[in-house]
C-alpha cells in the first residue's frame, strides 16, 4: 500500500502571518500582525431571499455554526420586523449558552490547557492536547465531557446535525420536549462540578504565570460587549457598549446603530478589515471583544456562582483586569454564567410553551443582528429588495473586532520575551499562546475548516529569517 | 454492493469536512449514504475532542475524510494507529490518530482503526461535488463495506 | 381502473399478464402489475408530458427504449420495468438533472422532501459523471406568497399541467428550448405581476423540488401537500 500523509492544511486559502522584525542590536523593532480574507461570500448570496441566509451563513463555520445562525436569524426578525415569541427568544439563549459551554471548553482545555498545565517551555512537539491527555488525562477527560454536554443539548433541541436549522427567521422551529429538559436537567450538575474544579485548578496555577499576565497585550484598548439593560452580562440580546480601559462607560449603541459606533479601517493589501470605535479613530478607538471584555463591560453576571468568580477575578487584578492572559479565566467564569443560566432558562415557566415562531413577510429593507458569539460580538447586516431578495450583506465577526488588538498585542509581548541575541525555545510560543488567549477563529473571516493556519517569523534587520513557528 | 453493517456492530463511521466547500463535503456525505446501509456514523465539520468520548465504544473505527493528496477519483486505505500527534497550535480540530490518541489516553481505547482519503481536487465555496470525488466516494463506501 | 365496456387489450409486464382498457398507458399496466417504475413529471391526475424520461422501458421488439408514461398499452406488448440497462439510463438522466442547474441540497428549502433528491438516493446515484454548468440563474422572490427559483427547477413542467388544467388559470409555460428552457409566468412576467395568477398555490405543491416554495420556509422546511393535490387533481380528471 501507497504510503501518504494527509495535510488538512493544503485546502486551506485564508491564513495568519505574524512578521516580527528586530534591530541591528537585537531587539524588536517591529510586529505585523496579517490575516487573509477569503471573498466571494457576498456573491454567493445575492439574490436569494433573505430566510435562507441562516442556513447559508451557518455554513461558513463549522465550530460555531449556532452564533452564525443566531446573528442571521436575529437580521431575519429585523428584515421581518417582528418580536419573536418570549419562549423562542428563551430557547435561542438555551441553545447559544450549550454553544458558549462547548465554545469555551475546546478553547481551554484543547487549546490552552497544554500551555497551562505543561508549561509555556515545555517540549513544543508534545506541548498539545494530546500531551495533556497523556499526563493530565482527567483534565482531558473533563474537556471532553464539558464539551459533550454542550453537543447533546444542541442535539437535543436542535438535532443531530452538523448543521442545525432549528433557529430560524422569527424564533425557532420547534418547541422543547419535556423530556429534553428533564434529560438537560439531569445532566447539568456533573457540567457543573467539572467547571467548579476547573476553576480551582486554574486559580492555584495562576502565580506561575505572573510575567505573562503582566505582558500579554496589557496595552490600553478599549472594551466592547453586549449589555443587558441593567448594564449586566448578556450573550443573546441587547446594546453594545463601548467601554474605556478603566471601564468607563464611552457610548451605547442599538444593534441597528453599529455603523455610528464602528469604522471598518482596510489595512494593507487584502487583509482583513480592522474594527475600530469610530469617535474615537485609531489607535485610540481600539477595543477588544470576547469574554475578557464581556466581563469588563459588565456591572456583573446575573448569576449567584459566576458573580461570586466574577469577585474573586475582579479582587485579584482589579476592576478591569487589562491583561489578555485573562481571556482564560473569563472564559471559565462565563462557563460558570452559561451554566447557570441554562438552569435559570429551564426552569423558567414558559419554557416548554409551543408558541415558539412569530410569521411575517419582510417588513424592512434592511436589518441588524448582533449577538455575543463565544468569541466576541458577532454582527450581521443584511439588504434586500422589496421581495426580500438578497441585495448586500456584511459580517463583523471576533475575530474581526480584535484584530488590531491581537495586532498590538503581539508587539508588546514579543518586545518584551524576544531577544534576538539570545534565542530561545519558548519566546515564540508566548506570541502564539497571545494570539490564541483571544482564541481566534478564523473560518468566518477566512476559510471554511476552523483552522487557523498561523505562520509566525522573526526576521533579523537584514530580513533573515531567524527563527519560525508554523500550525 | 451487499453491505453487512451487522458484522461489526461496533464500528464507528466519522465522515468530516465542510458541507459548502465543493469536495471537502466527501466525507460527510460517504458517511451519510453508509448511515442508510445501517452503519453508526458521526459527521463532522472536523474532527473535535468530544468524538473520542465515541470512540471509546467502538472497536473499530473509519474515518473517512477529502484529500488532495489522493489522486482525484481514486481513494487510499491507511490503517491507522493511535498517535501522539496534533495538529497545529491554534487548530481546533485533531488529526484521526490523535484523536484515537485521545480516546486511548482518557478512556483506555483499545480498538482498529483506517483512514480512508477521499481523492479530491476541487473546494471551491460552493456545495457540488466534483465528478472524481462523487466516483471516490462511491469507492470509499465499497471499501468501508468490504474492511 | 378499467371501465366498463371498453375494449381491453392483453399485455405482460415483466411477464405478469395484465388486462387493461387500450386507452391506458404502460405506466398505468405496471401500477396494476404492482411494478414500481420511478417517474418525476408524471403526476396523478394530470395529462402527461413525457418530460423527465426517467419512466423509461424496453418494449419486445422495439429497439429504442420508451417512455412508459406516455406510450399506450398494445395488444401483446410485452414491457421490461426493471433491468441493468433501464436502471444505467435512469441514474444517468438523474445525473443530468443534477448536473444541470444549481441544486445546492444543504441550503435548498426542500432538503430531505425533494423528490429528486429521493429518487437519487434510491436509484443508487453515487456519483454525477457529467460536468456541473453552474449556470447563473434567478430567483422570484416577487409574488407576495410564493417563490420560485430556476436554480433548483427541472423542468417536470407539472407547474404548468396543474395550473392549466385543474386550476384554470395557465399562467406557467416553458420558454425556449433546449438548455435555455425556463418555466416563465404569464408573458416572462414577474410572478407577483403576473394578473392570471389566482394565488391557489397547486403549482407549489405540484413541484417535486425546491423550485417552487413557500415564502419565508427556512432550510429543510418545505414539505409539499402533494397527496390532496392529487385527489383533487383526480377528481377533476374524472369528470373531464
Amino acid at each position: 500500500m501507497k504510503k501518504i500523509t494527509i495535510a488538512p492544511v493544503s485546502r486551506i486559502e485564508g491564513h495568519a502571518h505574524i512578521t516580527i522584525h528586530l534591530r541591528e542590536d537585537g531587539e524588536v523593532e517591529s510586529t505585523q500582525f496579517h490575516v487573509t480574507q477569503v471573498r466571494g461570500f457576498e456573491k454567493f448570496v445575492e439574490g436569494r431571499p433573505y430566510y435562507e441566509m441562516p442556513g447559508i451563513t451557518a455554513r461558513i463555520c463549522g465550530i460555531c455554526p449556532i452564533s452564525h445562525l443566531l446573528a442571521s436569524a436575529k437580521t431575519c426578525d429585523a428584515l421581518m420586523a417582528v418580536r419573536i415569541p418570549p419562549t423562542a427568544a428563551m430557547l435561542r439563549e438555551l441553545i447559544h449558552c450549550a454553544q458558549v459551554v462547548q465554545s469555551h471548553a475546546l478553547s481551554f482545555f484543547h487549546l490552552s490547557a497544554p500551555d497551562l498545565l505543561l508549561g509555556m517551555d515545555f517540549d513544543p512537539a508534545r506541548r498539545n492536547v494530546l500531551g495533556l491527555a497523556a499526563k493530565w488525562p482527567e483534565q482531558a477527560r473533563d474537556g471532553i465531557e464539558l464539551r459533550k454536554f454542550g453537543q447533546q443539548i444542541i442535539e437535543r433541541l436542535a438535532g443531530e446535525r452538523v448543521h442545525p436549522s432549528w433557529i430560524v427567521p422569527g424564533g425557532v422551529a420547534s418547541p422543547l420536549e419535556s423530556e429534553a429538559r428533564e434529560e438537560i436537567l439531569q445532566r447539568l450538575p456533573h457540567a457543573r462540578e467539572i467547571i467548579r474544579r476547573t476553576l480551582e485548578l486554574y486559580k492555584s496555577m495562576l502565580d506561575r504565570f505572573a510575567e505573562e499576565v503582566e505582558n500579554f497585550g496589557t496595552s490600553a484598548t478599549m472594551w466592547a460587549a453586549l449589555v443587558d439593560p441593567a448594564g449586566n452580562l448578556q450573550l443573546y440580546d441587547g446594546r453594545i457598549r463601548f467601554a474605556g480601559m478603566n471601564g468607563e462607560l464611552i457610548g451605547d449603541a442599538a444593534p441597528e446603530q453599529y455603523g455610528g459606533a464602528i469604522a471598518e479601517a482596510s489595512l494593507a493589501d487584502s487583509y482583513m478589515k480592522a474594527p475600530y470605535y469610530r469617535p474615537l479613530g485609531i489607535p485610540n478607538g481600539i477595543y477588544r471583544v470576547g469574554p475578557l471584555a464581556r466581563l469588563n463591560v459588565a456591572g456583573c453576571c446575573g448569576t449567584p456562582e459566576a458573580d461570586r468568580e466574577l469577585a474573586e477575578f475582579r479582587q485579584r487584578f482589579g476592576r478591569v483586569p487589562a491583561s489578555s492572559f485573562h481571556y482564560h479565566y473569563a472564559r471559565l467564569i462565563e462557563i460558570t454564567y452559561a451554566l447557570e443560566r441554562i438552569k435559570q432558562l429551564l426552569d423558567t415557566p414558559g419554557i416548554l410553551d409551543s408558541q415558539v415562531r412569530a410569521r411575517a413577510e419582510v417588513n424592512a429593507a434592511e436589518g441588524v443582528g448582533v449577538i455575543e458569539a463565544p468569541r466576541g460580538t458577532l454582527i450581521h447586516h443584511y439588504k434586500v429588495d422589496a421581495n426580500g431578495a438578497m441585495k448586500w450583506a456584511n459580517l463583523i465577526v471576533a475575530t474581526g473586532h480584535n484584530n488590531l488588538a491581537i495586532g498590538r498585542g503581539v508587539e508588546q509581548v514579543a518586545r518584551h520575551f524576544i531577544d534576538g541575541n539570545r534565542l530561545r525555545e519558548g519566546m515564540l510560543n508566548r506570541v502564539s499562546a497571545l494570539v490564541r488567549a483571544f482564541d481566534p477563529c478564523l473560518s468566518c473571516s477566512t476559510h471554511a475548516s476552523g483552522v487557523l493556519p498561523l505562520r509566525i517569523e522573526l526576521r533579523s534587520a537584514s530580513g533573515a529569517v531567524l527563527d519560525e513557528l508554523r500550525s | 454492493m451487499s453491505c453487512e453493517a451487522e458484522r461489526c456492530p461496533s464500528a464507528l463511521v466519522i465522515g468530516y469536512g465542510s458541507s459548502l466547500r465543493g469536495d471537502d463535503q466527501a466525507g460527510p456525505m460517504a458517511a451519510g449514504q453508509l448511515s442508510r446501509l445501517g452503519f453508526a456514523c458521526r459527521v463532522a465539520a472536523q474532527l473535535t475532542p468530544e468524538l473520542a468520548a465515541d470512540i471509546a465504544a467502538a472497536r473499530r473505527v473509519i474515518f473517512l475524510d477529502a484529500s488532495v493528496e489522493v489522486a482525484p477519483g481514486e481513494i487510499a486505505v491507511l490503517p491507522l494507529t493511535p498517535q501522539p500527534v496534533a495538529s497545529g497550535p491554534f487548530d481546533h480540530h485533531l488529526t484521526p490518530a490523535g484523536l484515537l490518541q485521545l480516546a486511548v489516553d482518557c478512556y483506555n481505547w483499545r480498538g482498529e482503526a483506517y483512514l480512508i482519503a477521499i481523492g479530491c481536487d476541487r473546494f471551491a465555496l460552493g456545495e457540488n461535488c466534483s465528478t472524481p470525488a462523487q466516483r471516490a466516494i462511491a469507492r470509499a463506501i465499497r471499501a468501508v463495506c468490504d474492511l | 381502473m378499467p371501465e366498463a365496456g371498453q375494449k381491453k387489450v392483453s399485455i405482460r409486464i415483466d411477464g405478469e399478464l395484465v388486462q387493461l382498457p387500450a386507452s391506458h398507458t404502460i405506466l398505468q399496466a405496471a401500477a396494476m402489475a404492482g411494478r414500481f417504475i420511478p417517474t418525476l413529471c408524471h403526476f396523478d391526475g394530470l395529462a402527461d408530458a413525457g418530460a423527465c424520461r426517467l419512466c423509461v422501458v424496453e418494449v419486445s421488439g422495439v429497439a429504442r427504449l420508451l417512455p412508459a408514461c406516455t406510450t399506450p398499452v398494445q395488444e401483446g406488448m410485452s414491457v421490461v420495468t426493471d433491468s441493468p440497462k433501464l436502471a444505467a439510463y435512469r441514474r444517468m438522466i438523474l445525473e443530468l438533472l443534477l448536473a444541470e442547474r444549481n441544486h445546492v441540497c444543504a441550503v435548498c428549502v426542500s432538503n430531505g422532501h425533494c423528490e429528486l433528491q429521493n429518487l437519487a438516493a434510491q436509484l443508487g446515484v453515487a456519483s454525477v459523471r457529467y460536468p456541473y454548468r453552474y449556470p447563473k440563474l434567478p430567483v422570484d422572490l416577487s409574488h407576495p406568497r410564493f417563490v420560485l427559483d430556476q436554480n433548483r427547477c427541472i423542468l417536470c413542467s407539472r407547474c404548468v399541467r396543474v395550473c392549466a388544467s385543474v386550476e384554470g388559470a395557465h399562467v406557467w409555460n416553458v420558454m425556449s428550448r433546449g438548455i435555455h428552457s425556463m418555466v416563465v409566468a404569464d408573458l416572462n412576467d414577474p410572478w407577483g405581476d403576473a394578473s392570471s395568477c389566482t394565488g391557489c398555490g397547486k403549482c407549489v405543491n405540484a413541484c417535486p423540488t425546491g423550485a417552487l416554495s413557500e415564502k419565508g420556509q427556512a432550510v429543510e422546511e418545505m414539505m409539499k401537500n402533494t397527496a390532496q393535490l392529487v385527489t383533487i387533481a383526480m377528481r377533476k380528471a374524472v369528470r373531464a
